[in-house]
């Protein structure tokens, strides 16, 4: 079954110029997969995930979450959803500055009333995978980008969610930070049959997914999948960026 | 961690946004403490000139607690503004509705509780230095420290209850329905201001209909038009900010001239937007700094009773014997030791009453016998107690009523005397005090010397005055004939007496009573307005910061930045002060007609004193502001 399920997905914002952020998005993603969504600024990729995220609402089309459509719940069971099936890691990493590394991460079993034995032992699972074992008790000023990026991350899986939903994930880092972020996403995609959704437009982040979704104008424009090797795809990727960017009328740079 | 934990640890580690509100629920709670040591201080309640000053004091009490209230509300609703970013943020990661309740209430507890203990411990260690002036003010000699367990218990359970309320409050106040907003609060640009034409000329009508009453009130009229001018003032304020001041700056606007000059076009433009933004928080400001003004003014102002009380009592101290009994002599030689043993030195006259019976008279209500007083004697009085007066002297039946009073309303009154039924008609007034009301407790005429010797009275009664230079001199002489400095007439006690000087004590310490409450009150008031112009600014602070932080972008010099934020902070902190000292100036005006004397003196001290405290404020805040903004600019 699919974990997630975009069908004619539309969203348009009112006000005195009504704008046609996303217009007939179809897709699905399987369990385990990392795929990854692209595309020039202003095509809509945040938008789409902030629909899927609950963040926002769609003005037309279903979203199907493990079967669910969130946007059909109501106030309380959004939230238990967003506890139970969702986790998140956002570009400019949303930690609370108010607390700790340790206390960042437990926040959704917090939330949820977990005893404080359980929460330790998925706390030391967590940290002990994204090496942040030991920076648990310090503030968030306190600790690099790249730290601040796998708090984020364990904050996300902490909870075992069904889907991983991820904006530019490495915007904010520098070369080695963002390499250590991908891969130790790709590790838990892997190890923990993790479903990711990443929206980025670094295509390095992006050769790391599955397969990569391009976005232009609010609609679909193509797919890419990844095959063996991540140089060519990132090829490939680039490529595509370049057709997508330019004219329709330029020769493609396809290597042959 | 567990959730109580969270929220705990969320509200203790997130110290600076709270410094602010916590520190005015702490002040709140230590004013409303430090009352409550007075009243129920057991040194204070001894006393009977001191009931008064405990009903006063109780009063005041409820008023600083119903504010302190809507003040607290004011200044929660104010953080939860400035923190829908963070709640979007546990929205997301799944917070129910009812656990950001409980978290909002949690918090809210914590602060209020750590106010109150805080706001306790201030007026324990304050305490002593506010009994120390209260004692001074009220003239009681040192008030010794006395810890109140009902004093305690009172703050602590009242304000345990206000914070309770807020918390059920606040929970309302957070309103999510749809997280992007939360996200987007602080990043949405505000919508443009929009202006009704007509409310506009509303406001400036109502302003100036209760300017004009105010300016014109008589004693009379004062307390008819009291509350409507009162209604409208406040309702004028209103929509003059929310409608009249954006209008008027939209008209600057369109000047291009003078908008695209310099740094014009920066401050107008963000005035325009912030005027509308800002209109409630200004008419709030306003209306509680002409409060305070009033509060004040209105009690300074009382200083003139005081200065009038010389007026009010020809002769310092006043004997009206009632019958011809040896006792008067005797009572009168005591007087006179006393005044002798104080070394005070007096003149004495005395004068006679004849009480002329009435038959009728066009007033509502006929006395039976009125006294009267030859002109002569009226001038002797008039002339042993120094006043200049210029008046001619009565023929025939002309009458002056007797003044008894500073200002009294007379009115035209005609007697018909039982005495061949002569007709005598009132029409002016003397212009001076002949008797103090304290003295002979009703109206009297003053007649032509030659109709008094005509005039055959049914009582006649010998009035014995002393005059000396000052008349705080006298207070407490003659303690043993009079307590209280006045008597009325019982069969053991056959006459009357006023201490001008005892009467004068009594009064300036009513007076320093209420002027103590009403400083304490207009102070709390004062820094409220003070702390809702601090709440705005901080509230807007990020906004500020990415708002100044895209002009230096373009090319702005320190020297500008400084410019147009100190034109703008100058507008935040004075137009609202400068339209209360507006608002204040034309109650005082309603206020004179009820004073002789001119009572501008105390007014100006009032206002300027305040002006003074709100430049202090401005200073400090700008001094603040513009480092705190250009920590964030290079």
């Amino acid at each position: 079954m699919s974990i997630l399920t975009v069908d004619h997905l539309e969203k348009i914002y009112e006000g005195k110029v009504a704008h046609k952020a996303l217009d007939n998005i179809n897709f699905s993603v399987e369990k385990g997969e990392f795929v990854g969504v692209m595309g020039p600024s202003g095509s809509g990729k945040t938008t789409l995930l902030n629909l899927i995220a609950t963040i926002d609402r769609p003005t037309a089309g279903e979203i199907l979450i493990n079967g669910k459509n969130p946007h059909v719940l109501n106030r309380k069971e959004t939230a238990l959803f967003r506890r139970h099936e969702l986790g998140f890691v956002f570009q400019h990493f949303n930690l609370l500055d108010t607390l700790t590394v340790e206390e960042n991460i437990v926040l959704p079993l917090t939330l949820d009333g977990e005893s404080i034995k359980e929460m330790d032992k998925k706390l030391q699972y967590v940290t002990k995978k994204l090496g942040i074992d030991s920076i648990l008790k310090k503030r968030t000023y306190e600790i690099s980008g790249g730290q601040m990026q796998r708090t984020a991350i364990a904050r996300s899986i902490i909870h075992k969610p069904s889907l991983i939903l991820a904006d530019e994930p490495t915007g904010n880092l520098d070369s080695k930070a963002s390499k250590d972020v991908m891969e130790t996403i790709t590790a838990i995609n892997k190890e923990d049959q993790a479903t990711v959704l990443m929206v980025t437009h670094d295509p390095f982040a992006a050769s790391y997914c599955h397969r990569v979704i391009f976005i232009k104008d609010g609609q679909l424009y193509n797919e890419i999948y990844r095959g063996e090797n991540r140089q060519a795809f990132f090829q490939k990727i680039m490529d595509m960026l370049a057709l997508l960017g330019g004219d329709n009328r330029d020769l493609s740079t396809v290597r042959l | 961690m567990t959730f109580p934990q969270f929220v705990y640890r969320n509200v203790v580690r997130n110290k600076r946004t709270y410094a602010a509100h916590f520190l005015s629920s702490a002040f709140s709670v230590m004013i409303f403490f430090v009352y409550a040591l007075f009243i129920f201080h057991p040194d204070i309640k001894k006393g009977v000139a001191n009931v008064l000053a405990i009903q006063l004091m109780t009063a005041a009490e409820v008023i600083m607690y119903v504010f302190s209230f809507l003040f607290v509300l004011y200044s929660v609703s104010t953080f939860l503004k400035s923190r829908k970013r963070e709640f979007g943020i546990l929205m997301m990661h799944g917070m129910t509705r009812g656990q950001l309740n409980k978290m909002v209430f949690l918090e809210n507890m914590i602060i209020g509780i750590s106010a109150i203990v805080a706001g306790i411990g201030l007026g324990l260690i304050t305490g002593k230095l506010f009994l120390m002036i209260g004692s001074q003010v009220v003239g009681m000699g040192d008030l010794p420290f006395y810890f109140s367990t009902k004093a305690l218990l009172l703050t602590a359970i009242a304000f345990l209850i206000l914070f309770f309320c807020i918390s059920l409050f606040t929970t309302a106040l957070v309103r999510v329905n749809k997280l992007i907003d939360l996200f987007q609060a602080g990043v949405k640009p505000k919508k443009e201001p929009k202006v009704s034409v007509l409310l506009s000329i509303l406001s400036a009508i109502l302003l100036l209909v209760s300017y004009y009453l105010a300016a014109t009130a008589t004693m009379q009229t004062l307390v008819f038009r009291m509350l409507p001018v009162i209604a409208m003032t406040v309702i004028g304020t209103y929509f003059f900010y929310t409608q009249l001041s954006v209008f008027l700056v939209k008209l600057l606007q369109r000047n291009r001239g003078l908008f695209w000059k310099k740094t014009n076009i920066v401050t107008i433009s963000s005035l325009a937007y912030r005027l509308k933004d800002n209109a409630r928080m200004f008419f709030m400001v306003t209306i509680v700094s002409t409060v305070a003004f009033c509060a004040v003014g209105t009690l300074a102002s009382m200083n003139v009773m005081n200065k009038q009380f010389d007026k009010a009592f020809p002769a310092e101290i006043s004997y009206r014997a009632v019958d011809d009994q040896p006792i008067h002599q005797q009572n009168l030689k005591q007087i006179e030791t006393e005044l002798k043993a104080k070394e005070i030195p007096y003149t004495m006259n005395q004068v006679q009453l004849k009480f002329v019976a009435i038959a009728s008279s066009t007033d509502r209500y006929t006395p039976e016998k009125i006294p009267v007083i030859s002109f002569a004697d009226y001038k002797k009085i008039a002339k042993a107690a120094g006043y200049k007066s210029i008046e001619k002297p009565l023929v025939g039946t002309n009458v002056l009523e007797m003044r008894t009073a500073s200002f009294s309303n007379w009115e035209e009154i005609t007697y018909t005397l039982k005495q061949d039924q002569i007709k005598l008609a009132q029409n002016k007034s003397t212009k001076n005090v002949v008797v103090p009301m304290q003295v002979i407790f009703q109206s009297g005429l003053v007649v032509s010397d030659e109709l008094y010797a005509k005039l055959t009275p049914v009582d006649t009664q010998t009035l014995t005055g002393f005059y000396t230079k000052n008349l705080e001199d006298t207070a407490g002489i003659g303690k043993g004939l009079v307590e209280d400095s006045q008597s009325t007439v019982t069969d053991d006690h056959p006459f009357v007496m006023a201490v001008s000087g005892t009467l004068y004590e009594y009064q300036m310490t009513m007076y320093k009573m209420m002027l103590f409450v009403a400083l304490l009150i207009g102070a709390v008031f004062f820094i409220a307005a003070g702390s809702f112009l601090y709440f705005r600014l901080y509230a807007d602070l990020d906004y500020d910061r990415r708002h100044y932080l895209t002009i230096t972008k373009v090319g702005l010099t320190d020297r500008e930045l400084n410019k147009i934020v100190t034109q703008q902070l100058l507008l935040l902190f004075f137009v609202p002060i400068i339209v209360a000292f507006v608002h204040s100036a034309f109650a005082f005006m309603a206020l004179q007609s009820f004073y002789q004397l001119s009572i501008a003196k105390e007014i100006v001290v009032v206002l300027a004193s305040f002006l003074v405290a709100q430049m202090i404020y401005f200073f400090v805040i700008r001094y603040r502001y513009l480092r705190n903004l250009k920590k964030t600019l290079i």
